[in-house]
């Protein structure tokens, strides 16, 4: 059983459980139909979720040293010889940040899956969903293991196909294939950005291997020959991130999530899908830290959604989508996170994603449980009262909805590190000296200051043109709006939902049953559990993120200072407080308070319904001149391309015919006279030739 | 035991020269019984065309990429059959003993064959789409079947021929005899106006072989120019394929004289043989043949055509034009590039506003391919061998989707175009192998058109970060041409066709997006009342759609078996290039 415990044999198995899950689903759906489909999966994430349970234990053995990860090359993928080789190798490889991740993975999965087993009963061929949920689930533990930027490219896509396939799932309301297509379409594009980051990759550091790619010389070295080349991989790099996360441009797809089974949705937004975007850009924080002002720009674009969409969700009347665009908005804050390039802000935003991942699937499991109930029903003015009839849901709702909406759970340590960065003067690297300094002082791990960087930061100042500190200002100012809106947002679907008027429903059926119970109760409790137990006082996160290699959460500046907590009550409690005040004055009983503000507030309010005619834009300055073109193409195609060849040709025969014409004339003296010249010239080119 | 031994090995040294003489032989047979039932003749065409398929797997399994001759030197063009003598004199040849081999005049043509790495996935390609295009029109009712069968097992010959011919002569003789039998098929057994199709077919084709020919015997007499001086009566007309490749550039940069001469024939036969390949490929402006051609056919000719005839282009590209012109096609590439990725762009558009799925797809195969060339003017081995991979996942890929789109549309009869009012109900069987294709269309990883687009994209920026960009947005509307048409068939909406496929996701925006107050918005998006069922695949369309599917999942999973063989052929035809820029 030595085996068992051995390294690589557990991460092999990690990856491999779902794979084989896959296809014992479908196998097995062929020979019997109407058998327990989920099981494979249920088990197979349950031994997912062991096994990386065993790596993080063995991971967070202090044995290891300071930068742990265990490694496994697997074999060569593609590999082109040649003037220009290319050379892909497979591998898998666990360090701090993928196996916390792969965690909160393997664990949501786990309970969707034993939760839709009940709720989806009724469905015809509920192994296709089992199937590519395993599918989804190989595809993200295998992103998270990556060793190779094209590994990790290729399972990126794959999990927003596979996305695709399962917001498809009732496909026969063309309304559910059309929101998969626009998933699978918006997030190709941005991918189109994703893959010229890889590209660049390639061609300035001549390998995909990521940790090759990591090397702080290395990307100092290519940052002093063009300082340009790093902030483009970066800005390509976040091109993707900004379609997965749903962020400002790229959000259009996320309106139609809610065609999707709900136990879907909770998996997509909570964990896969939309989490790939901010594991990719924390992985890549060596990269990003080289070239500051990107990070500037990932701050600016996750604050900017982050409010947008929070001003979305809460004027939206389907129970769904509310939630769909408050993830959105989270995920914005986690990015900001993120852009505050501070140890800090990154452990903030992984904190953040983790307890929003299972505070959100667990709100997914009680929209399912009130749509059963309902028969479909999700528009929040038709629904009400549900409390009496749901009161468990209504239990786990309130639970998830607090952790999401109060600010304990992630937000306010996100709060203080934006708050910390505005305070922190950011450099933009535009001097070789200034950007090597900065790499000495992330290496000490010594807080940058004023006084040790002093001339550098007057002249980044001057070449900006502004104090990047005022815009980490503004950008706090921005998530503080973000959070009083997304827990109103919450809140206001929870009060219209559960409390106001109260309707006559009738049951058409229930989720009661007792796995649907217990994994929704497991849920609960996580939620509640994870946000103290992981950012508390014995700093459990942070610690652990600390043995990610590169090293890029390294928390030791803090804990001379006593640790971070990252659960705390700042700033963000009093704010979402205020949001979930107003949401209670104002939804909890039957009032003309919503119609009143949505007469003061007309305007406004038609442009969060319409989440800013963002899709409208679209169709008016992309699709209509897209058309236009395509069809001036087609005429053109059809009324001279398709005729102009053999028009030409038979043009140039019939001249050359007309030409020839007058020689056959019937004149034996012309044929005599024209056979002399012939021979003439042929007489003259051999003598020509000779010479 | 030991002539066992012996037939094995003859049989494994002949086995090319056996792929191109068994359909021959193949299609004197179905002529032979056509007296016979239709069953029976179909009997015959499929026995011949699976030993073929036998064969091929034979040549593919024996090819070894790593062979060397006993001088050391890497053996590429394998399993090669050139002692028969085609044209040329007799006299000529029996003094190859006695004297040097500089002292033989005339032309001497051999029936040589053989593969390198190269042409070996295409033969494969070719038996395989062969196999394909026989079982997917297995049910179909035909007039004079016999006929009909025989041109096809003829077409295969040639096809294998093309690829396989190691003389530029036999190249262009297998060249026309491919063109002569595809004339017959749409004339005869194509759709309703078949007759104007057939003209414009054979006025585009007919043109770009006679290119191509004059491209290729310019460079005959040029190479034996080059050895002799122009000066010299014309001693040697070498139409060896391996010589001329290895001759041309070699000569051209060590003689003084050769060296002048080539320059300034050099530019004038590369454009005569480009523009006959831009016919061929089809590269816009002169793609019409194309689409219409395929529109006319019936089901195993499209399979053929579309997933082996259209290869014929980028086959001649890259076995004679590159390594041959190495200067031109440095100097050239920027320009060439730049009109290839303005035909990409362009029928990706035209895809976008098609109104029947067989055109669709037809305009994309006409970008897809333009992608090849594009990747084998990056001139790199990345590129090169990216288009190279694309080009045999492209044949497979759309081969197995032009075989599902017959399963969808032409089952009950429905045309596309009087589909008014009718919608389609797809079976979950279809419908998965349906995606399957589509999705190694557009590039989903994990299956093979992955691969081949990361190669051909990753070349291309090494060659042109613009036109790369302009490639990927070219990409982008494939991909929203192949969705629209998923959702038109997905949602059983087959009347769209008629009107545009281009305007779904539109209206579907348009009608979900304004007004969230209304419950529901969308009328319009009702599927219409008749409802048409379309059957499962029949046991002969699974026999074509589940080998294709499983190459397509393993090439996308394991494309390195691919790799390994077409490495040493590529890095052989880029050679001349690490010589020129040295």
């Amino acid at each position: 059983m030595h085996f068992l415990t051995d390294a690589k044999f557990l991460l092999i198995a990690t990856v491999l459980c779902p794979l084989i899950a896959f296809f014992v689903t479908v196998v097995g759906s062929w020979f019997f139909r109407g058998w327990r489909s989920h099981c494979p999966l249920v088990i197979a994430s349950g031994l997912s979720f062991v096994s990386s349970l065993a790596l993080t234990v063995k991971i967070s053995n202090p044995q290891w040293g300071r930068l742990n990860s265990i490694d496994l090359k697997m074999f060569r993928w593609v590999d082109v010889p040649g003037d220009i080789s290319l050379l892909v190798t497979f591998g898998l490889r666990s360090d701090g940040l993928s196996t916390v991740l792969l965690l909160t993975t393997t664990f949501i999965v786990a309970l969707v899956a034993v939760y839709a087993s009940k709720s989806l009963q009724d469905e015809q061929d509920r192994c296709r969903f089992f199937a590519k949920l395993s599918l989804l689930l190989f595809a993200t533990i295998s992103l998270l293991l990556s060793t190779d930027f094209v590994q990790l490219f290729l399972f990126w896509q794959l999990l927003v196909v596979i996305a695709s396939l399962l917001t498809a799932f009732r496909f026969k309301k063309p309304r559910a294939i059309a929101a998969a297509q626009s998933v699978f379409f918006v997030n190709r594009i941005a991918d189109a950005g994703m893959f010229i980051a890889l590209f660049l990759i390639w061609l300035h550091f001549g390998t995909f291997d990521i940790e090759e790619v990591f090397v702080q010389s290395k990307i100092a070295e290519i940052a002093s020959i063009n300082p340009v080349v790093i902030s483009g991989i970066c800005v390509c790099l976040f091109a993707g991130a900004v379609g997965r996360c749903a962020q400002f441009p790229l959000y259009v797809w996320l309106k139609d999530m809610h065609e999707a089974p709900s136990p879907v949705n909770a998996v997509l937004q909570s964990t896969t899908l939309m989490m790939a975007g901010i594991y990719v850009i924390a992985r890549c924080s060596p990269l990003f830290a080289a070239a500051r002002e990107t990070l500037l720009l990932v701050a600016f674009v996750g604050g900017f959604t982050a409010l947008l969409a929070s001003a979305i969700a809460v004027a939206l009347a389907d129970l769904r989508r509310v939630l769909s665009f408050s993830t959105s908005a989270i995920l914005g804050l986690a990015l900001l996170g993120l852009g505050t390039n501070s140890d800090a802000g990154r452990s903030a935003a992984i904190f953040l994603l983790i307890c929003h991942a299972f505070s959100k699937a667990l709100l997914f499991l009680a929209v399912e449980n009130v749509a059963c109930a309902t028969n479909g029903n999700c528009d929040l003015r038709r629904l009400g009262g549900l409390r009496h009839v749901l009161p468990m849901t209504y239990w786990t709702f309130l639970i998830g909805a607090v952790v999401m909406g109060s600010g304990l759970w992630g937000q306010s340590a996100i709060l203080r590190a934006v708050s910390q960065a505005a305070e922190q003067p950011l450099i933009v690297s535009c001097h070789d000296d200034l950007s090597n300094d900065l790499f000495t002082h992330e290496q000490s791990g010594q807080p940058l200051s004023l006084a040790s960087l002093g001339r550098g930061n007057e002249e980044s100042t001057l070449l900006l043109g502004y104090k990047p500190s005022t815009v980490y200002y503004g950008l706090m100012w921005l998530a503080i709006f973000s959070m009083a809106f997304t827990s109103l947002a919450i809140f206001r679907a929870f009060c219209m939902t559960f409390h106001g008027v109260d309707r006559d429903w009738k049951i058409v059926s229930s989720q009661s049953s007792r796995s649907t119970h217990a994994s929704q109760w497991i849920l609960a409790v996580a939620v509640v559990a994870i946000g103290p137990a992981f950012g508390g006082p014995p700093y459990l996160l942070s610690t652990f993120l600390e043995r990610t290699s590169p090293s890029i959460f390294n928390s030791s500046m803090a804990s001379e200072s006593g640790g971070v907590s990252l659960f705390i009550a700042g700033m963000g409690f009093p704010v979402a407080l205020v949001g979930i005040v107003v949401a209670w004055i104002m939804y909890v009983r039957p009032s003309n308070w919503p119609q009143r503000t949505r007469q003061a507030l007309g305007p406004f309010v038609r442009l969060s319904e319409n989440q800013f005619y963002l899709e409208h834009c679209f169709l008016l300055f992309v699709d209509r001149p897209l058309q236009i073109v395509a069809r001036l193409c087609r005429l053109a195609d059809r009324n001279l391309i398709e005729r102009l060849f053999p028009w030409t040709l038979r043009r140039i025969v019939i001249w050359c015919g007309r030409a020839a014409e007058p020689l056959q004339n019937t004149g034996v003296q012309y044929y005599a006279l024209s056979m002399m010249l012939a021979i003439g010239v042929l007489l003259f080119v051999l003598l020509w030739l000779r010479e | 035991m030991e002539h066992v031994e012996r037939f094995w090995t003859t049989l494994i040294d002949n086995v090319v020269f056996l792929m191109v003489m068994v359909p021959l032989v193949g299609a004197c047979l179905v002529v032979a019984v056509s007296g016979f039932r239709t069953e029976s003749i179909r009997r015959t065409a499929l026995t011949n065309v699976v030993l073929t398929l036998a064969l091929a797997a034979l040549m593919v399994i024996h090819y070894d990429p790593d062979k060397r001759s006993s001088l050391g030197h890497p053996e590429l063009f394998q399993m090669v059959s050139e002692n028969l003598f085609w044209l040329g004199s007799r006299t000529a040849a029996s003094t190859t003993n006695g004297g040097p081999e500089e002292e033989i005049a005339g032309l001497r043509v051999r029936i040589a064959l053989g593969v390198d790495g190269i042409s070996l996935w295409l033969v494969a390609l070719t038996a395989l789409l062969t196999y394909a295009a026989v079982l997917a029109s297995w049910k179909t009712d035909l007039q004079r079947p016999a006929a009909f069968y025989s041109l096809i097992l003829v077409i295969q010959s040639g096809l294998i021929g093309v690829f396989s011919a190691l003389d530029v002569v036999l190249f262009y003789v297998f060249l026309e005899f491919t063109l002569v039998p595809l004339l017959f098929l749409i004339g005869l057994w194509g759709g309703y106006c078949r007759r104007s199709i057939v003209k414009s077919f054979v006025i585009y084709n007919l043109t770009g072989s006679l290119l191509i020919l004059f491209g290729l015997l310019a460079m005959v007499v040029a190479n034996s120019w080059i050895r002799a001086g122009p000066s010299a009566p014309l001693q040697q007309l070498t139409t060896s394929i391996p010589e001329i490749l290895r001759g041309i550039p070699k000569l051209a940069d060590d003689r003084e004289l050769a060296h002048g001469y080539w320059d300034s024939a050099r530019s004038w036969i590369f454009l005569t043989l480009l523009a006959g390949i831009a016919i061929k490929v089809p590269l816009p402006p002169f793609h019409s043949w194309f689409p219409s051609a395929n529109r006319e056919s019936p089901i195993a000719v499209r399979i053929l055509l579309a997933g082996v005839v259209l290869k014929l282009g980028c086959y001649t590209c890259v076995r004679l034009v590159i390594p041959v012109f190495p200067q031109v096609c440095l100097s050239a590439c920027g320009f060439v590039s730049t009109v290839i990725v303005i035909g990409i762009v362009y029928s990706a558009l035209l895809a976008l506003v098609q109104d029947d799925p067989i055109n669709l797809v037809s305009y994309t195969c006409v970008s897809h391919m333009g992608f090849c060339l594009l990747a084998l003017f990056s001139l790199n081995s990345v590129g090169v061998t990216g288009g190279l991979l694309q080009l045999i996942n492209h044949g497979l890929s759309v081969a197995a989707l032009f075989c599902l789109l017959d399963i969808i549309f032409q089952r009950k009869g429905i045309k596309s175009r009087d589909a008014d009012q009718v919608s389609i109900t797809i079976t979950p069987l279809t419908s998965l192998f349906l995606m399957f294709i589509v999705f190694s269309l557009v590039g989903v990883p994990g299956l093979n058109g992955f691969v081949s687009e990361l190669l051909i994209f990753l070349g291309i920026f090494r060659a042109d970060s613009r036109l790369a960009i302009w490639g990927l947005l070219a990409a982008l509307l494939l991909v929203w041409a192949f969705l629209g048409m998923l959702y038109q068939i997905f949602s059983g909406q087959t009347a769209e066709f008629g009107s545009n496929a281009f305007r779904s996701p539109r209206k579907y925006f348009r009608a979900s997006s304004t007004r969230s107050a209304k419950p529901d918005p969308s009328a319009s998006l009702n599927p219409p009342n008749i409802q048409v069922p379309v059957a499962d695949p029949t046991l002969c369309q699974l026999a074509v759609l589940v080998p294709l599917t499983i190459l397509i999942v393993w090439i996308g999973v394991y494309p390195q078996f691919i790799l390994d063989r077409l490495g040493p052929s590529v890095s052989n035809v880029l050679r001349v290039y690490n010589q020129v820029s040295l």
